[in-house]
């Protein structure tokens, strides 16, 4: 049937798009990062010093800052995750769980800039008040919000795994006669350890990708931090503040490497995924 | 005895999935007028075993199949595999009853007319008359005539497997291929549908797998017993009729 | 202590860090939507959408709004919209081919390339948007500036893959049988698709597309670089600038000069979370509605 053929073809263009287009994009962004390579531009790129007006381009320190933010934000949220997840799976009332679940849902639908707005408002004062020195804005500040962001992701990918190995794990578990805690500590937690991995690769993509909160939060100064109540920016911020306010396309360069490179740390992640197995796209 | 004039066939069938053999030599016939059943251990190919008529294996990635497949459809036959045989033409003479009841979530009337308007380009008009006949042929037109506009979900399960089955004879096809079509239907439907084959089965091929053997012996004119992908013996209604000789194969089959 | 003893802690220590982690996470979250109503009611009303100006002349555009973030509002809508009208269609085909059409080598690459195109953080996208002005100035167009239809386009990108994964996981997602159905009864692939596997997952199709409604919404980083602002009325053609709520609540949280500008931020961040709150909790009442005929 002629029509059916047609179809299939048009359908398959769809997929084949849908599918090139991230290497297409990839492809653009290192084109233009090219001149660095080839001037020699590299070095100047990748070192600790970010002064345009006297030609420093160094994006390191936002290397560096994107790390400490997401591993930090990481380091707190999963343990929550976990807590949460076990909370809703195992230990819940059979009444809240639903709801839990849901609530879970609907904080991953919350807009990023809610959560930097509120932040602004509620968070960095207090972090005046508290550390009594600076302005509020710090990498601690943007690390306890992008901890409630990231939280949703982790738990929803790991309750998933949760589920499965419940399960089977619960009842023979049961008959045994350990107790719900018990059960949590020695059997259903080892039992979800790559489903929990997962989870937490998915989680620091998702903290390493975010621009909002740390562009919002985190004080933007382009240095290395020596304590956590310093300012901090990060690659995505980087790219924001420098393509959205200056207009000199000197530059650029910083910007499309930054972008190489969080594109790099996102293959990274999907690669790591995948050799774990399974699908765990929330 | 004579037997009927055959209308299926199969010869030194092998079926593969990714070089894991599934099916193994099977030889069968199978005439109109006749229910053949088909029973074994799970596992055994039953499923790959109805598969194989109506080339419904080939829409699971790695499959590969051997040997004869032929149907006698208007007194010529033809091979079920040939590259002339559309896979849609073969699928609208060998109709299929799946285990769980298949309806669409759209009203009864639809159920029917749509695989006939869609898979034969059928008209309005022509396409209500064969609704009718062919829930009539069920036995679901009276219980149904005045809601043909309603969900078919508001159905029970025995109407709904039975609305699956009419939906099939709507096609006007030659063999009928039942998977285990009463598995899920509670007793009452399924000595419905039971009473509705051996109506049925003088019209057409009936080949069917089953799971329970007093259905079996209820039903079958011929028996064939697949285990690990082979045939590996074939009963004809007196042999195992006789209730002490039925437990000796069974035992000795399973 | 005994072992005994110290199981009974442990456990107690266990169950007492779970509860503690869902009542901390509930608590922030509430605290976060409290404060905004909190802050934020007090203004919802027409002045905050249309400011001084009559509602109606401000929806035909017949007067500028200035102090109410209708432009904004405006914008965002206008955004989905087209960004929608792009991806959904691509998207959805896209998503049929790979469940329905596509080998299984071909499904694991696409699946790789999809899953990459999801994980492309949206700053990053809209630096794409951005690097392709910069391109085209260079080559053909040199008056070429970041504008509406730039950030569509780019948005379209960023929810294009949750599309294709939303409506191959419906489609996947149906029972085996029912996908051997249409093919049994001698329907073509196609006809399979549209009489059988479309009507039965349409309503975890629509509840993808309207969840990729709320991501294009609340998106700040790519328009951010492709061409919003903080004051450009309302769109006159794909080639102007443009407002937009998120990028309004960004803008003003650092940028309010008054208590007054401050109240209209707050107002916006409730209008901004209704939004998006509406728009989920109508998709997941769509996915509960389906997975529940399906356990049947």
């Amino acid at each position: 049937m002629l029509s059916e053929i047609w179809i299939r073809r048009l359908l398959g263009t769809a997929a084949m798009v849908s599918t090139a287009a991230a290497f297409c994009i990839l492809l653009v962004l290192v084109t233009l990062a090219l001149p660095l390579f080839t001037a020699g531009g590299l070095g100047t790129v990748l070192s600790w010093q970010w002064l345009p007006f006297q030609g420093k381009f160094g994006i390191l320190p936002m290397v560096v800052g994107s790390l400490l933010l997401s591993l930090g934000a990481l380091a707190a949220a999963t343990p929550l995750a976990v807590g949460l997840a076990c909370f809703a799976q195992v230990l819940a009332p059979g009444w809240i769980k639903s709801p839990c679940l849901a609530v879970v849902h609907y904080m991953t639908s919350i807009p990023t800039v809610i959560y930097g707005f509120v932040s602004v408002f509620v968070l960095v004062p207090l972090m005046r008040q508290w550390f009594d020195r600076g302005t509020g804005f710090s990498l601690l500040t943007a690390m306890i919000a992008l901890t409630l962001l990231i939280l949703p992701t982790i738990v929803l990918v790991f309750q998933a795994t949760l589920r499965e190995v419940d399960r089977t794990a619960r009842a023979t578990c049961a008959a045994l006669g350990f107790s719900k805690p018990s059960y949590i500590r020695h059997a259903l937690l080892p039992l979800s350890r790559r489903g929990l991995l997962a989870a937490v690769i998915l989680g620091f993509g998702r903290a390493v990708g975010d621009t909002l909160i740390s562009l919002m939060l985190a004080g933007n100064a382009p240095m290395v931090p020596g304590s956590p109540l310093d300012a901090i920016r990060t690659l995505t911020a980087h790219i924001a503040l420098v393509v959205a306010t200056d207009s000199q396309s000197t530059f650029y360069h910083s910007v499309f490497a930054s972008g190489v490179i969080l594109f790099l740390i996102m293959i990274l992640i999907n690669l790591a995924l995948r050799r774990l197995g399974g699908s765990f796209a929330p | 005895m004579t037997l009927p004039e055959s209308i299926l066939e199969m010869r030194d069938v092998t079926v593969r999935f990714d070089e894991k053999i599934v099916l193994d030599r099977i030889n069968l016939r199978l005439g109109r007028g006749e229910l053949v059943m088909v029973v074994g251990p799970s596992g055994s190919g039953k499923t790959t075993l109805l598969r194989a008529v109506n080339r419904l294996n080939e829409e699971y990635p790695g499959s590969a199949t051997h040997g004869l497949v032929r149907v006698r459809l208007q007194d010529s036959w033809l091979n079920c595999y040939a590259e002339n045989f559309p896979l849609t033409d073969l699928r609208l003479r060998v109709g299929m009853v799946f285990q769980h009841p298949n309806v669409l979530p759209f009203s009864i009337r639809k159920n029917l007319t749509l695989p006939l308007r869609v898979a034969l380009g059928m008209g309005k008009r022509e396409a209500e008359q064969r609704v009718r006949r062919a829930l009539e042929d069920v036995w679901l037109w009276d219980e149904v005539k005045d809601r043909l506009r309603d969900s078919a979900l508001t159905l029970s399960g025995g109407q709904q497997q039975r609305l699956c089955l009419a939906r099939v004879l709507a096609l006007d096809p030659a063999i009928l291929l039942l998977d285990e079509p009463t598995a899920s239907l509670d007793f009452k439907a399924t000595r419905k549908i039971e009473a509705l084959f051996q109506t049925l089965k003088a019209r057409y091929a009936i080949l069917a797998v089953t799971h329970s053997l007093s259905q079996m012996r209820r039903l079958a004119d011929r028996v064939l017993i697949l285990r690990g992908g082979q045939l590996v013996s074939q009963l004809s209604r007196e042999e195992f009729q006789n209730q002490a000789s039925c437990l000796e194969i069974m035992e000795e089959f399973f | 202590m005994t072992a005994a003893q110290k199981r009974r802690l442990a456990d107690a220590a266990t169950v007492a860090f779970c509860w503690s982690a869902a009542a901390g996470t509930a608590l922030a979250i509430l605290a976060v939507m409290g404060f905004l109503i909190f802050r934020g009611a007090g203004t919802l009303g027409l002045e905050l959408f249309f400011g001084q100006t009559h509602w109606w002349d401000a929806v035909t555009g017949a007067r500028p709004v200035f102090d109410g973030l209708w432009s904004a509002l405006a914008g965002t809508l206008i955004l989905v919209v087209l960004s929608c009208l792009m991806a959904v269609p691509v998207g959805i085909a896209g998503g049929i081919y790979l469940s329905v059409y596509a080998t299984e080598r071909f499904r694991s690459v696409a699946g790789f390339g999809v899953d990459l195109m999801a994980g492309i953080p949206s700053i990053v996208m809209g630096l794409f948007g951005f690097s392709m002005i910069v391109v085209l100035r260079h080559a053909f167009f040199p008056h070429a500036k970041t504008c509406l239809l730039l950030a569509a386009v780019c948005i379209a990108l960023l929810i294009l893959p949750y599309l294709v994964r939303t409506t191959q996981n419906a489609l996947s997602g149906l029972p085996e049988q029912l996908r051997l159905l249409g093919p049994s009864l001698g329907f073509t692939p196609w006809q399979n698709t549209r009489h059988v596997l479309l009507p039965s997952a349409g309503r975890g199709v629509l509840s993808g597309v309207i969840l990729a409604m709320g991501r294009a919404a609340e998106d700040t980083a790519v328009i951010l670089l492709t061409g919003v602002v903080a004051q450009a009325f309302l769109p006159r053609s794909l080639w102007d600038k443009f407002e937009a709520l998120p990028f309004r609540i960004f803008y003003l949280a650092a940028e309010h000069r008054s208590a007054a500008e401050l109240d209209l931020a707050f107002g916006t961040a409730l209008v901004l979370l209704m939004l998006t709150g509406a728009l989920f909790c109508l998709a997941f009442l769509i996915q509960r509605t389906m997975e529940q005929r399906w356990k049947n």
